[in-house]
């Protein structure tokens, strides 16, 4: 997790890095072809426009000014209407408008269809993060918080470090993404590509795109386990208004050598770490944390800072314990019990979190909590040292026990190949 | 020779003749009651205005709120007590609940959209000015179902109280465009959104009502003498506009009913939890919505029409190609549609529509080189009016130019519900068609009041307003370019210089709107009092009476040249030495 620190501080360069110059019109370097083909074609419209608007306003300034009304001086006569000139002024704009829309829409075509051996991976959106899953059904462990209010000097403090997705790809590859959403419309937008798609509920809709080989401008990156290598980050946001939290909904695509990305394929196959850890790392995934903090401040929903096993307040006036059995309803059938002064907001995360992820979660909570019974053992959960447990109980918990019975405490090391099988579209 | 006989030199108070329109009936209560039952089009032209300048303020108020979170990166700052306080909160008279900070955000964006949208630029020309003028304009005694015309706005005030009462316990936060399975899934507590739409609703009928009546009007009602091709270019652009208002509002109507029977009764028609499609919302939405941009703009472009001619006393360049560009957008307008929806739909789809969309940019384009036109060999006066008429042809050709990589598929891809097309909009509908009812409200304003305003105070609310439209809106361009997107509580830092940049513009429009509500009111409480042609305009609005009578002329007009015929007629009750006759005067 160092390499995440690491990068954290370059997660946004491909945007702080851009000169002046490449600030203004379609941000700077395109990272893809078609998206190169894409800023031609925009600063093709842009020089025409700049070219027409300022002959227009010229003649508006310099006739507005030459024939200013001068006292006791009449308007001369002059034409109220000029055939030949109307046909011109009209066949001429009509020919750059045909070119405009040809040139459009071959640009449209290289953008959005895929090359063939791209790499397939499914996307799925949500309210308010995204779920990659790579060809193998991995997904990524890796986080990293964005660049969003980083002006804690002058007063101004993050109000919640939204801690966004790293996904690798490799450079000069094709990738398609699969996309669908899980509740309301997304679109999937990375500015570097010049591309953006929608993201339905009940629909697939495709994402290409073929990022360019790392070149000097590539930054590097220091890991511990995988050396030194180069590697270029993109920043991905919803475009598609999605409710509450729509614009913290990012995420960063990380293009990287083919043999780091197969390596890190590799590393996301088999999460290591305790049930706690794992549990904050389904947590993240999962976009839990763009709705509930971990350190008591408010958000959309109620803070996991000594959520469990407490008593808490209910809208109907009851006061129920936080236990593992209430978690599991919670993150399963949200509606059915809403915190006191909380919107009823929640989807229901049946079909994407496992009830084996869920015992992670559970776990990782209590590490969250002071009124844990056994607090000091699910600390020492948090302990790198000690192997993440194979939570056998939790295999065939399915039926809803599994959280409840307390066979996810960690009782000594297993196997962790496998561990994450549990996700959503199951691989 | 002029059009009116009777004006010429004649005492003006001749028989027939009921005072003007604003002459109180004696007490209070009487006027009160007097102007509540009216059927005269000018007072609803002004009950019109008056409701419209309400509520733009309250739409205004909202966007200064949106520009002052948006100051910053993130949503909260440390209170002097070293508590987070978010920025949210500052606008927390609009929370009825606890609603996150990004909740009152994105609150105070959707009623800034809401309000502005469907309460202010659409019914905002024709309900108002053009309640007043069109009458005026073909010489007629009112419109043709006076009764109609005020039930109309009682059905818009009805329908805004709806929408308001929304507004004051929070508001809804679906974005002006209510986009599905959102907006049928947020707030469990959905009756305000159901009010908001049940709002929109009811302001649809009223919409239809004023179309229905204009365009029965224009058909009918036309002073003796005056042909299609002698009506003033504003006619023919509230024409064409109330046209689309008849064919298209009623789909919003039926839009908005569906979306009520969704929330209310599960239909299952959009969300696609029922197998609904969430795609179908947006195109019954778009099928009214993107012709209604042109029910915002063609009424600016006859506000523009009639300033340019008669402050620069020229015939306006083309009358018969801008009169059909008019009608020929109005067509076209209604085939475009799915070019707010080239993100969400198959490529065949966005081809055609992309292709058809370059098809309204002609007809724009012509508009634009003939009012250029129209200023060459002109003599040209720089009032406020003209100021504003210049400033249009500025905002709007650009605009105009930066809907074109909105139109091309490749360069959409990635602009596309970014800032520039916030940008883009803005530049169309504030620089376009707020900048021309600033243009025509300035214009008209001694004909509606019979009063003057201040010229100087009033020319530097134009550059505010000018200048400051600019800072706010013109960086946007580059923001969206760039990657910002759009509707965004909380963004990345390296954008925040960009923000503050347009949050400052904003104040500076702020100051700009503060002077001109200081000039009208002076103009009211203290202006000189206005001839009955001012400016020297031609079009018969000028020959009635500043403020006009009640029944608008003395004699029914009749019309023996054309609107702008300024190179054969020296328009009545103008100064000679001012303007006078050409040196080749026509012998007709």
């Amino acid at each position: 997790m160092n390499a995440i620190n690491a990068a954290m501080a370059h997660v946004s360069t491909t945007l702080a890095s851009a000169s002046l110059q490449d600030l203004f019109w379609f941000g700077g370097r395109s990272y893809t072809e078609a998206g190169r083909q894409a800023d031609w074609m925009f600063m093709f419209i842009w020089w025409l426009s700049v070219v027409f608007f300022v002959v227009l306003m010229f003649l508006m300034l310099w006739w507005a000014f030459r024939w200013r009304r001068r006292k006791g001086q009449a308007a001369p006569a002059s034409p109220s209407h000029n055939t030949p000139l109307e046909i011109t002024w009209t066949v001429i704009p009509t020919i750059f408008f045909f070119v405009m829309f040809f040139e459009g829409f071959r640009g449209y075509i290289n953008l959005n269809y895929s090359k063939v051996g791209a790499i397939e991976a499914n996307l799925l959106a949500y309210q308010w993060s995204w779920l990659l899953e790579y060809p193998g059904g991995q997904i990524t462990t890796e986080a990293a918080n964005e660049s969003y209010g980083a002006h804690v000097d002058d007063g101004f403090q993050a109000f919640a470090s939204v801690p966004a997705p790293v996904w690798y790809f490799p450079e000069n590859t094709p990738v398609l993404l699969r996309m669908t959403s899980r509740d309301v419309i997304h679109s999937f937008w990375i500015p570097d590509f010049r591309v953006k798609q929608d993201i339905f509920p009940n629909r697939y809709t495709s994402y290409t795109f073929v990022p360019d080989p790392l070149d000097d401008t590539a930054l590097i990156m220091q890991d511990e386990e995988l050396g030194t290598y180069p590697y270029r980050d993109h920043i991905l946001m919803c475009a598609e208004y999605c409710g509450d939290n729509h614009s913290e909904m990012a995420g960063i695509i990380r293009i990287v050598p083919e043999e780091i990305y197969e390596a890190k394929l590799e590393i996301f196959g088999s999460p290591r770490g305790t049930l706690a850890e794992r549990g904050q790392i389904v947590s993240q995934q999962n976009g839990c944390f763009s709705c509930h903090s971990v350190d008591g401040s408010s958000g959309t929903g109620p803070t996991w800072k000594d959520l469990y096993n407490n008593e808490h307040q209910y809208t109907d006036g009851s006061t129920i314990l936080a236990d593992d059995n209430h978690i599991r309803e919670s993150i399963y059938v949200p509606a059915a019990k809403i915190r006191a002064g909380y919107p009823n907001q929640m989807v229901s995360y049946q079909g994407a979190i496992s009830p084996e992820q869920l015992g992670w979660i559970v776990a990782y909570m209590k590490t969250l909590s002071d009124a844990t019974p056994d607090a000091e053992l699910a600390q020492a959960q948090v302990d790198p040292d000690a192997e993440g447990a194979e939570a056998e109980g939790a295999e065939d918990g399915g039926e809803g026990d599994a959280p409840a019975d307390g066979s996810m405490e960690p009782t000594g090391s297993a196997g962790t190949e496998g561990s994450m099988e549990g996700t959503p579209s199951g691989g | 020779m002029s059009s009116l006989d009777s004006h010429a030199g004649s005492a003006p108070h001749a028989g027939g003749h009921h005072g003007s329109y604003l002459t109180s009936k004696g007490s209070l209560w009487a006027d009160i009651a007097n102007w509540a039952t009216t059927v005269d089009h000018k007072k609803i032209g002004v009950m019109y205005l008056t409701a419209l300048l309400i509520l733009f303020f309250l739409g205004g108020v909202m966007a200064l709120a949106v520009r002052l979170e948006l100051l910053e990166p993130t949503r909260s700052i440390i209170n002097a007590a070293g508590e987070s306080v978010t920025t949210g909160q500052r606008l927390a008279f609009l929370a009825g609940d606890g609603a996150t900070a990004n909740n009152i955000y994105n609150r105070a964006m959707t009623l800034h959209g809401a309000i502005m949208t469907f309460m202010f630029i659409v019914p905002g020309i024709p309900a108002s000015l053009g309640n007043f003028f069109l009458p005026l304009m073909i010489g007629a005694k009112d419109v043709a179902f006076p009764r109609l015309n005020l039930a109309s706005w009682y059905v818009y005030v009805f329908g805004s109280l709806f929408a308001l009462a929304s507004a004051l316990v929070g508001g809804i936060d679906t974005g002006w465009t209510l986009y599905t399975p959102y907006s049928t899934m947020t707030d469990a507590d959905h009756w305000r959104l159901v009010a908001m739409v049940t709002g929109v609703f009811i302001m649809g009928f009223s919409s239809i009502m004023t179309g229905l009546n204009f365009v029965v009007t224009v058909h009918k009602l036309r002073a003796p003498g005056m042909g299609w091709f002698d009506m003033p270019l504003f006619v023919w652009a509230i024409y064409a506009t109330a046209i689309i208002q008849v064919l298209a509002t009623p789909v919003i109507g039926i839009t908005t009913l569906m979306l009520i029977f969704e929330r209310l009764f599960n239909f299952g028609l959009f969300d696609p939890r029922m197998g609904g499609d969430p795609v179908l919302f947006q195109h019954f939405f778009w099928f009214y919505s993107h012709p209604v941009v042109y029910i915002m703009i063609l009424p600016a472009f006859g506000v523009i029409s009639e300033t340019i001619t008669v402050h620069a006393r020229k015939p306006i360049f083309g009358y018969r190609s801008v009169a059909f560009a008019s009608l020929g957008i109005a067509a076209v307008s209604f085939l475009v549609w799915g070019h707010h929806m080239f993100t969400s739909q198959g490529e065949l789809t966005a081809a055609i529509f992309s292709f058809l969309t370059f098809f309204v940019a002609v007809p724009t384009a012509i508009k634009v080189f003939n009012w250029i036109a129209t200023l060459y060999k002109g003599s040209i006066v720089f009032n406020t009016p003209m100021l504003y008429t210049l400033g249009f042809l500025f905002l709007f050709t650009i605009g105009g130019l930066t809907g074109l990589p909105l139109a091309t598929l490749s360069t959409d891809m990635h602009l596309h519900d970014s800032y520039y097309v916030v940008a883009h909009f803005h530049y169309v509908m504030f620089g376009g068609t707020v900048i021309a009812f600033l243009a025509g409200l300035h214009h008209w304003w001694p004909k509606m009041f019979g009063k003057m305003y201040a010229e100087t105070p009033a020319k530097l609310g134009f550059w505010l307003v000018f200048l400051g439209f600019n800072v706010t809106f013109f960086i946007q361009f580059v923001m969206g370019a760039h990657g910002m997107p759009r509707r965004y509580a909380s963004y990345p830092d390296e954008f925040q210089w960009m923000h503050i940049i347009s949050t400052v513009g904003s104040w500076m429009l702020l100051a700009g709107f503060l002077v001109h509500l200081f000039t009208f009111i002076h103009a009211l409480l203290q202006g000189k009092t206005a001839s009955a042609n001012p400016w020297g305009g031609m079009t018969l609005e000028w020959h009635a009476d500043s403020p006009p009578d009640e029944h608008n002329f003395e004699h029914e007009p009749i019309v023996k040249h054309g609107p702008y015929a300024y190179d054969r007629v020296v328009p009545p009750h103008t100064d000679p030495q001012d303007y006078p006759l050409p040196e080749k005067s026509d012998p007709n």
